[in-house]
């Protein structure tokens, strides 16, 4: 099992290396993120980093108008050792044009939920693909006894639970005529009958709300370890040296799983607003289950 | 003449024979397991034999949802299920898990619709699904119609649209505000509509909105004004609504018909409002055209609005017509009594007509019809027919 983790400011690359030799890097085409890399930085870093591999983050839904753009982007690096996080078909459209399918991870966030999806991808010949984190990590590990292709697991991170094309929040503000910058990253809500706060963010591509807290399967990760094959730390918009500190938690719990428990509770004591939504137990569906 | 299917939906066998005589193409169901909205009374497997016989002999297609995002739990029973839909002789499957869809294409030769669910918005997502073998791609809800345009011009596969109902405020198949909030997963058809509740919005612990609350969920799709260009640019047009009345499946289905058929014959739609009107004896909430003319702003948002509108109009289905002794003979479904006049709603026309009694089964009037699936008597001097509409005619006095 490796550690996969994201590259917020690019001055914590070599801190991060320590940790992990799987680095992502977010750029113009991801659905969200603080930072972004230009090409010019990407070719810098796969030059200079030859013993790290990176990952494009280029996951966001694309609009007809947007596919030259991103096609040009997969064709610099068509020929360089740059994988691709997506979650749009459209990419993966892309890479096989490319022949260069297995350098793909789709990550769609919350379509794949069962072990008989991955034969349909590992038939297409992408690299890996990520679960959605709103199954119990009893099915993540049943998907891995059976993976016919990389698994990847989101364990740690901000973990959206709503994405749109609406702007929510430019369309309130011109709404009810308010003055702020609906592109500033401190917005939050709050339900009526909850005290809940729900990180929500709004950029070019798409709006986002995110669940309350950030999520962490630490305290499970002995039921996944071993039918995993990497583990994604999601370090976007959380603070470096917190991110970095946590990355170290779980990367020595993953060879320390007799102490888990003593992980965890290190982990909550540095971020406190730790959530594990849906790590033991499914959701309902049917109407007698309400 | 170019081809265009008028999709509608149905929660039940009685829905689909409405949806289908008031002018639907082809009709999409759900059956018990395997499809969103659960709550919808969804069919059996021998209603779905009942169903695909009925549009078959009226010329219609049956198609049904598969189209939960499937966990490990739902897959018992599957490849099963899916060879008694093809023994059912339903023409096609929506699905967006892709176990479904690959366990479909080894086991049966069922069409394969892949859902909006998928949120497939821009040609090479179809091109995906063309390889695959699929024979229809329903689009993502946040397409204009230029962008449809510009991806039925570079793909070879059927493109289905929404026309009409509502819009999920997020990407399709992408929310979780449900499931993180209730714990019933959207994805599986128990979605609380979480994006229709009150929030609050802060800015570094400073509350923004003031007496009003911060909303995000999103108006109706009512696409009237674009049948005509969306004529051109897909191939099959959608009613949502599963869970919606039989009355307003027959008002909805029955209005797009009309739109459709006049400007199939004359090429252009003399006078839109009159659509509209058609649309409102419905029960309907606020609407706007969703993304269609390309803008994505707040006047497609629902804010601080009650978006239920309850409609009592619809007073009961036409069983039978006695002509010897001109009495229509009536299921029916909301109170009604001698007071209002009432109007004769048939695929074809409309008819007003005024009641001075009611009767019951036994043939003694009454002063209302109060009890819904009651069986009431009513004179009338016109022929109707089973599955004509009885409803209230809206006027000054009565219009609430």
């Amino acid at each position: 099992m490796k550690l996969v983790l994201t590259l917020d400011d690019f001055n914590y690359l070599d801190e991060l290396k320590t940790l992990s030799s799987n680095i992502i890097i977010p750029t113009k085409f991801s659905n969200y993120s603080k930072t972004i890399y230009d090409e010019d930085s990407i070719l810098e870093m796969l030059a200079n980093h030859k013993d790290t591999t990176f990952y494009a983050l280029i996951n966001q839904i694309f609009m007809e108008e947007e596919l030259e753009d991103i096609r040009n982007f997969i064709y610099k690096f068509a020929r360089k050792r740059l994988k691709y996080v997506f979650a749009d078909l459209a990419v993966y459209e892309i890479l096989k044009e490319f022949n260069i399918t297995n350098k793909g991870v789709y990550f769609p966030n919350t379509l794949i939920c069962n072990y008989m999806d991955l034969p349909f991808w590992s038939n297409l010949g992408i690299y890996g693909l990520l679960p959605s984190l709103e199954i119990p990590l009893k099915d993540v590990s049943i998907i891995g006894k059976n993976k016919t292709l990389k698994l990847f697991y989101q364990a740690f991170g901000y973990s959206p639970m709503f994405q749109s094309k609406r702007k929510i929040l430019t369309n309130f503000k011109e709404y009810k005529k308010l003055d702020y910058n609906p592109k500033d990253t401190n917005f939050y809500l709050i339900e009526e009958t909850r005290d809940d706060k729900y990180f929500v963010l709004e950029n070019n591509h798409q709006s986002t709300i995110f669940q309350a807290g950030i999520h962490s399967a630490l305290e499970g990760l002995n039921i996944i370890l071993s039918d995993i094959d990497f583990l994604f730390l999601d370090g976007r918009f959380i603070d470096n040296e917190l991110y970095l500190k946590a990355a170290k938690i779980f990367l020595d719990a993953s060879f320390d799983l007799a102490n888990l428990s003593d992980y965890d509770q290190e982990l909550k004591m540095l971020i406190p607003n730790i959530t594990g939504d849906f790590l033991y137990n499914d959701s309902v569906f049917k109407k007698e289950e309400f | 003449m170019k081809k265009i299917e008028l999709l509608a939906p149905a929660g039940d066998l009685e829905k689909l024979k409405i949806a289908v005589l008031y002018g639907a193409d082809a009709v999409f169901v759900g059956a018990k397991n395997f499809s969103l909205r659960t709550r919808a009374a969804n069919f059996t497997m021998q209603d779905l034999k009942e169903g695909a016989k009925f549009c078959h002999e009226h010329n219609a297609k049956l198609y049904v949802a598969t189209n939960i995002v499937s966990h490990n739990e739902d897959l018992i029973g599957l490849v099963d299920y899916l060879q008694d839909l093809e023994a059912a002789s339903v023409d096609a499957i929506i699905c967006s898990s892709y176990a479904f869809m690959l366990e479909a294409k080894k086991h049966t030769n069922l069409d394969l619709h892949i859902s909006t669910q998928q949120s497939v918005s821009n040609s090479l997502g179809v091109k995906f699904y063309e390889d695959f073998g699929a024979t229809r791609v329903v689009l993502a809800r946040e397409l204009s119609i230029e962008q449809i345009k510009k991806i039925k011009e570079k793909t070879n596969i059927e493109l289905e649209v929404f026309i009409h109902g509502g819009m999920c405020a997020s990407y399709s198949g992408r929310c979780m505000l449900s499931n993180h909030m209730t714990n019933r997963d959207a994805n599986r058809g128990g979605c609380a509509h979480s994006c229709r509740w009150n929030y609050e919005l802060y800015q570094d612990n400073k509350k923004i909105s003031d007496d009003k609350y911060f909303q995000f969920a999103s108006k109706d799709l009512v696409a009237c004004l674009e049948i005509p260009k969306l004529i051109e640019v897909c191939d099959s047009l959608k009613i949502e609504g599963r869970m919606k009345s039989l009355h307003y499946i027959a008002t909805v289905v029955n209005t797009y018909r009309k739109e459709i058929d006049e400007y199939l014959e004359n090429g252009y739609i003399k006078d839109y409002n009159k659509y509209f009107n058609m649309i409102k004896k419905a029960e309907n909430r606020v609407f706007a055209n969703g993304f269609l003319d390309g803008k994505n702003d707040f006047n497609k948002q629902l804010y601080n609005m009650r978006s239920e509108k309850a409609n009592q109009d619809f007073c009961g289905l036409v069983l039978d017509y006695d002509k010897e002794h001109k009495l229509i003979k009536v299921d029916v479904r909301n109170y009604f009594d001698t007071v209002y006049d009432l109007e004769v709603f048939s695929p074809k026309d409309t008819k007003t007509f005024s009641i001075d009694k009611i009767y019951d089964e036994d043939m003694n009037v009454i002063d209302a019809a109060r009890h819904p699936r009651s069986i009431v008597y009513l004179e009338c001097d016109f022929e109707v027919k089973p599955y004509d509409i009885i409803r209230i005619v809206k006027n000054e006095e009565n219009n609430d």
